[in-house]
């Protein structure tokens, strides 16, 4: 290859990372436009009046909530206790405990004072082996499953056959719901009739802000600089995309971490995948596809409230298997439902979603490290013209950098849940860094994860390395 | 290209900083005002409970400045009523919200933003304004949206007991179930008549949502006056219907002829072998517990579940349990009532 067409080929891919920067940026402010209207006439409303009817109401749906944990002896007990305290008429929790290793289940029993029941569970998703089953002699709506070994989704699926509510909601075994988080989750689903068939709630990462007996008493910011551009990455995920995209009855993720799934819907639909680690993402889209089968009217919508509070991965090896894992299980689902891509049948999911998860989301790693390529390429080297490296490096930081600080100052605007104005400047400051340490780590490793999908090595449960969110042990 | 971009990302980022300074120092004013208005809160809030509470004759002053006063007489009252949700003696709440609040509400609902007459309507009734009927009924005639605060805006008229609230209902097809229970449960006993009766004398006039909900209802009230009425509908060629009224038969545990029941325990649809399942159960039915055993082996997971949980609620349910663990026939029931046995069922789940 001569060098005149090496440096003629790195200017092409120099002008495509400039076209391809140019338009995720144009089809953001789309997204953001469309869901402006709705957070600004939402600004300002007593959400807690809204549901004072409905904490109330014979007519709030049960709900069973599922926590599966996998090693998760850590947090389980102040998940469960979270759910337990949780401000709904009608619920019951189901701790499904995946072949843990360490003393999850033993925490379990011995904290909620458990006696092993005998079990005749339906069979709506075959599963690994349920090995026994108790219930809590204190909160008798607490079950505890204890499983062989299958992953998330094939504990999750355990819990459905268990479960014996209409609805259920899925929650991560690290996370902590607000009080009224199940309430504020389910308000459109009751609201509509049952016409939305699936929610999901803003999720916030909690490390930082005090907990004490699963209870978020006071927000805060944490000291990491790793952790705090994981907030502002929350933000930024799902305040511009998300909201938009449920708009338009289009979102194709419901937070793993927390979302309400309408029962018959997802058996309809065969349950989660076991044979994935997005089984969240991918169950969505399987919903998404039944629904467009039948030509059904249900649909699937987004709270903007935050209501989930997560904890994030506080060191680098975690917070990379996490990446990795989730870029491996975005492209699992893209490839799986490769067929609906662009498929006219499937209409804004077929036509807009999946194309966007796959150019914005998945592929965004390729075209931003070739992004970095190209201004090193140009800094160091002098292999592109000086007029594109500079283009590419102002787009570059525009792309991470100053999409992620405009997601601070909406946070700020909607929700004005930072605790001061300094945590609001810190945010800020922070996110503007974004592009020179934090985004190049993430795009090597999102990076990572698409060769781990092209390699087709096999995931099971994230080690996160967890500390515990709340402070009651 | 470059100083185009180079302008764009440097116009950007000035937007960027200019929104930046503006939600910081409206932040250092909304803190600035909220420590404000809890300080004010402490000092009004103990004189205000007691003048509420009738400890006390005398109205408590209020600060000078009239921008707080709207504020805090609303997080007052709301305050109040939340707490003291049972035995609350609603004529002060109502006579202050009217003194102070009403001209703000009046010009809330005239010109207020969407969040903001959502806000005033759940107050509206929180502290039972009665006074301003005229005017939420004069608003709620120029909504056309059914949203939240279409919804609130019934509510509040139901609570008003405003009977131009029933035809309104019985105009609108897309109404929800929910609503119409909502309104139920607000309305006194002669509006509740007013709507059976039309739904015995009309039903075809009726939207079937209105109808279910009404059914409903009366099983969730749980007044006998309305068995009557349930087990009319146990007849309705609906099937919709018909399950709402064997649910409230369920909850209103009561049935005056039980061989009405026979019908359901062979019933096709399982949701009804279900219903009168769980009937049998809540009212120790001995003469259905033949129907029960059938049912325990039954080729629905629910009809089974319902069934050994029916069985449970008999005074010698553990025996009857057990024999059917021992002795049925199907391995599905023996397998439900094996868990029966050892689950606690019918507490607080």
């Amino acid at each position: 290859m001569s060098v005149d067409l090496f440096y003629r080929m790195l200017e092409i891919i120099g002008y495509l990372v400039i076209i391809y920067m140019v338009v995720v940026a144009i089809v953001y402010l789309w997204l953001f436009l469309i869901a402006s209207p709705h957070i600004r006439k939402e600004r300002g409303l007593h959400r807690e009046e809204l549901i004072e009817d409905t904490a109330i109401n014979t007519d709030t749906f049960p709900v069973s909530i599922l926590v599966p944990a996998y090693n998760e002896e850590v947090g389980v007990v102040s998940t469960a206790r979270s759910m337990l305290a949780l401000n709904y008429p009608q619920s019951e929790v189901i701790v499904i405990d995946d072949g843990s290793k360490d003393k999850t289940a033993e925490k379990m029993i011995d904290t909620f004072a458990m006696e092993r029941m005998e079990l005749a569970v339906r069979r709506h998703f075959k599963t690994q082996d349920i090995l026994e089953g108790y219930q809590s002699t204190t909160h008798p709506n607490l079950y505890l499953l204890r499983k062989e070994n299958g992953g998330k989704a094939d504990a999750l699926n355990a819990g459905i056959n268990f479960s014996k509510y209409p609805y259920f909601a899925a929650i991560d075994g690290d996370s902590i719901l607000d009080r009224d988080a199940l309430l504020k989750t389910m308000k459109p689903i009751i609201d509509s009739n049952g016409t939305v068939t699936a929610t999901g709630g803003t999720v916030r990462i909690a490390n930082g802000s005090k907990i004490t007996k699963g209870v978020v008493e006071r927000i805060g910011l944490p000291k990491q600089p790793m952790l705090l551009m994981q907030i502002v990455e929350y933000f930024r995920a799902f305040l511009i995309g998300r909201l938009g995209l449920s708009k338009l009855n289009i979102l194709l993720i419901i937070s793993g971490a927390f979302g309400v799934f309408e029962k018959e819907r997802v058996i309809k639909a065969g349950g989660y995948d076991s044979n994935t680690v997005g089984e969240d993402m991918e169950l969505i889209v399987r919903i998404h596809r039944s629904l467009k089968d039948e030509k059904s009217r249900q649909r699937i919508e987004y709270i903007q409230d935050p209501v989930c509070w997560t904890e994030a991965p506080s060191t680098f090896s975690s917070l990379r298997a996490q990446r990795k894992r989730w870029q491996k299980g975005l492209a699992e689902t893209l490839w799986k439902h490769k067929k609906m891509m662009l498929h006219p049948r499937y209409k804004g999911i077929g036509m807009f979603s999946l194309p966007y998860y796959l150019f914005v989301e998945l592929l965004s790693a390729i075209f931003e490290i070739l992004g970095y390529v190209i201004i090193i390429s140009g800094v160091f080297f002098s292999f592109v013209s000086t007029e594109i490296t500079i283009v590419v490096g102002l787009l570059t930081v525009c792309y991470g950098s100053m999409i992620s600080s405009l997601a601070v100052l909406l946070e700020e605007w909607t929700y004005h849940k930072n605790p001061d104005p300094k945590s609001v400047i810190l945010l800020y400051l922070w996110a503007l860094s974004e592009s020179f340490w934090y985004r190049p780590l993430l795009v090597w490793w999102r990076c990572e994860g698409l060769f781990l999908f092209l390699s087709k090595r096999k995931s099971s449960w994230g080690n996160m390395n967890r500390k515990g969110l709340s402070q009651d042990f | 290209m470059v100083s185009f971009v180079l302008f764009t990302v440097t116009i950007l980022f000035i937007v960027q900083l200019c929104l930046l300074s503006a939600l910081v120092i409206s932040k250092i004013q909304s803190l600035k005002e909220e420590r404000l208005l809890s300080t004010y809160m402490e000092t009004y809030e103990e004189p205000f409970f007691t003048y509420l509470e009738r400890k006390t004759e005398e109205f408590p002053d209020l600060p000078s400045d009239i921008r707080y006063r709207v504020l805090i007489v609303e997080r007052v009252l709301n305050r109040f009523v939340d707490q003291k949700q049972v035995d609350i003696e609603y004529t002060r709440v109502r006579e202050t919200a009217q003194k102070y609040l009403a001209h703000a509400y009046r010009l809330f609902l005239k010109n207020g933003s969407w969040a903001q007459r959502v806000n005033t309507l759940y107050y509206i009734e929180d502290f039972d304004m009665v006074d301003l009927k005229l005017d939420v009924w004069q608003y709620f005639n120029r909504l056309s949206v059914l949203d939240e605060e279409y919804r609130q805006a019934v509510r509040v008229l139901a609570t008003f007991q405003d009977e131009r609230v029933i035809r309104s209902i019985l105009n609108t097809e897309t109404i929800s179930q929910r609503l119409v229970k909502q309104v139920l449960r607000r309305f006194k006993e002669d509006l509740t008549q007013q709507m059976m009766k039309v739904i015995e004398d009309e039903p075809g006039r009726v939207p079937r949502q209105v109808h279910l909900a009404v059914v409903s209802f009366c099983g969730e009230k749980g007044s006998l006056d309305h068995l009557p009425f349930v087990e009319r509908m146990l007849q309705f060629p609906s099937k919709e219907i018909r399950l709402k009224a064997l649910r409230s038969l369920m909850e209103l545990k009561a049935c005056t002829h039980t061989e009405q029941l026979d019908p359901f325990y062979i019933s096709e649809v399982w949701e009804e072998r279900m219903y009168a399942a769980k009937i049998a159960g809540s009212l120790k039915l001995e003469s259905a517990q033949g129907a029960l055993l059938i049912l325990a082996g039954d080729s629905h997971w629910w009809v089974r579940y319902a069934a050994c949980e029916a069985m449970k609620k008999f005074p010698d349910g553990e025996r009857l349990l057990d024999y059917t663990y021992h002795h049925h026939e199907d391995r599905f029931a023996r397998s439900m009532a094996r868990q029966h046995l050892t689950v606690k069922v019918g507490e607080s789940i």
